[in-house]
């Protein structure tokens, strides 16, 4: 997108209808008005990999991505004994996504991310009949509401990726990878009980702690 | 039936059964209020009818003959900017419901603590920003 918008300001500036410096209106008028006598304004940029990084489109072989975003996801539980209700207390998210351009959207991103999430891990049972999903209604299928969820706090530890626009590294996947395991952790430590299953309702945990007890 | 909306009368020639939700949507072109589940679980249509915050996906037309009704359309308040400088609104589909139920929560306490924001919006579903920017826009108003 960066040198694709590059290419628009070259053509503008060898056309001869924008020179430098310029300001923004001055480009939305050059901008109109060459497509006032060109009919359009074009141009076009294909994704370079960085050096070193290879995929074959054929194949579908290689490496697909030149860097990958990183992360640290802490939870705090609370599970209550009687009911094996979880509660989450606190949540600290310590991410790594290279360059992070604009501070307040890119929390926003990785807050929605654990969110959802905590949903999927805690919450969100998929209940199958016939081939389809039995409970498809807000009313039985529980997303996290805003009395649900523990604070959550983000973090930043930028590393500015070299070969990423303005240094930056994509940022929306990893809070839906690494919250799930935390929670199970945190859940594990705090019973003695190891869960590899999610969503993880209160019912299996009650089912789990108590084959425990017997045995 | 007879609305007024945001302030402005109008005589609508609609079933009586139909959703107050689609009468603004498709009748008055209001299509800022948004439909979400269609079962009065996630806010997304929240609207004021007499001042009071309802799902209009709930209410069929013929109960709000006469009222007066409330949509984004019709709020001006500083909550809005505090949205945009936050990071309250991503998607924006629970925007609009969000706002209205922003509203009606400092309407009632003009200076909320975070328990009374969550409880206050907790009728309200976001997806996608995980509600803490949201809380920061409404404490912050």
């Amino acid at each position: 997108v960066e040198s694709a918008c590059l290419g628009l300001k070259q053509i503008l500036l060898s056309s001869g209808l924008l020179a430098e410096p310029y300001t923004s209106d001055e480009f939305t008028h050059a901008a109109a008005a060459y497509v006032s006598q060109h009919g359009s304004l074009k141009a076009f940029s294909e994704y370079q990999p960085p050096p070193g990084i290879f995929w074959n489109d054929e194949t579908y072989q290689g490496d697909a991505y030149g860097a990958f975003a990183w992360a640290v996801y802490v939870v705090v539980v609370t599970v209550d004994p009687a009911t094996c209700e979880v509660q989450l207390d606190d949540f600290v998210a310590l991410q790594e996504a290279g360059k992070i351009i604009h501070p307040v959207l890119a929390a926003g991103q990785i807050e929605g991310g654990v969110a959802q999430a905590i949903g999927y891990t805690l919450y969100e049972n998929v209940a199958w009949r016939n081939g389809r999903m039995a409970n498809a209604q807000m009313t039985n299928y529980i997303m996290p509401t805003s009395v649900d969820l523990p604070p959550i706090r983000v973090f930043f530890e930028e590393n500015p990726y070299a070969y990423g626009p303005s240094g930056a590294k994509g940022i929306g996947e990893l809070p839906m990878d690494g919250v799930a395991p935390a929670i199970l952790n945190a859940i594990e430590h705090a019973t003695g009980v190891a869960f590899n299953r999610i969503p993880l309702l209160p019912e299996t945990i009650a089912e789990m702690l108590e084959q425990t007890a017997c045995a | 039936v007879r609305l007024r909306v945001n302030g402005v009368e109008h005589n609508i020639d609609v079933p009586p059964m139909s959703r107050l939700l689609d009468v603004l949507r498709e009748e008055l072109g209001l299509t800022g209020t948004k439909e979400g589940c269609g079962e009065g679980e996630c806010g997304a249509c929240s609207v004021l009818i007499d001042g009071e915050l309802v799902n209009a996906c709930l209410v069929p037309v013929l109960q709000a003959d006469g009222a007066s009704i409330t949509t984004i359309e019709g709020i001006s308040h500083p909550v809005q900017q505090a949205f945009l400088e936050h990071g309250g609104a991503q998607c924006g589909i629970c925007t609009p419901g969000m706002i209205l139920a922003a509203v009606t929560l400092l309407k009632q306490h003009p200076k909320p603590t975070l328990e009374q924001v969550r409880e206050g919006l907790a009728g309200n579903l976001c997806r996608c920003t995980g509600y803490m920017r949201i809380f920061e826009s409404v404490l912050e108003a």
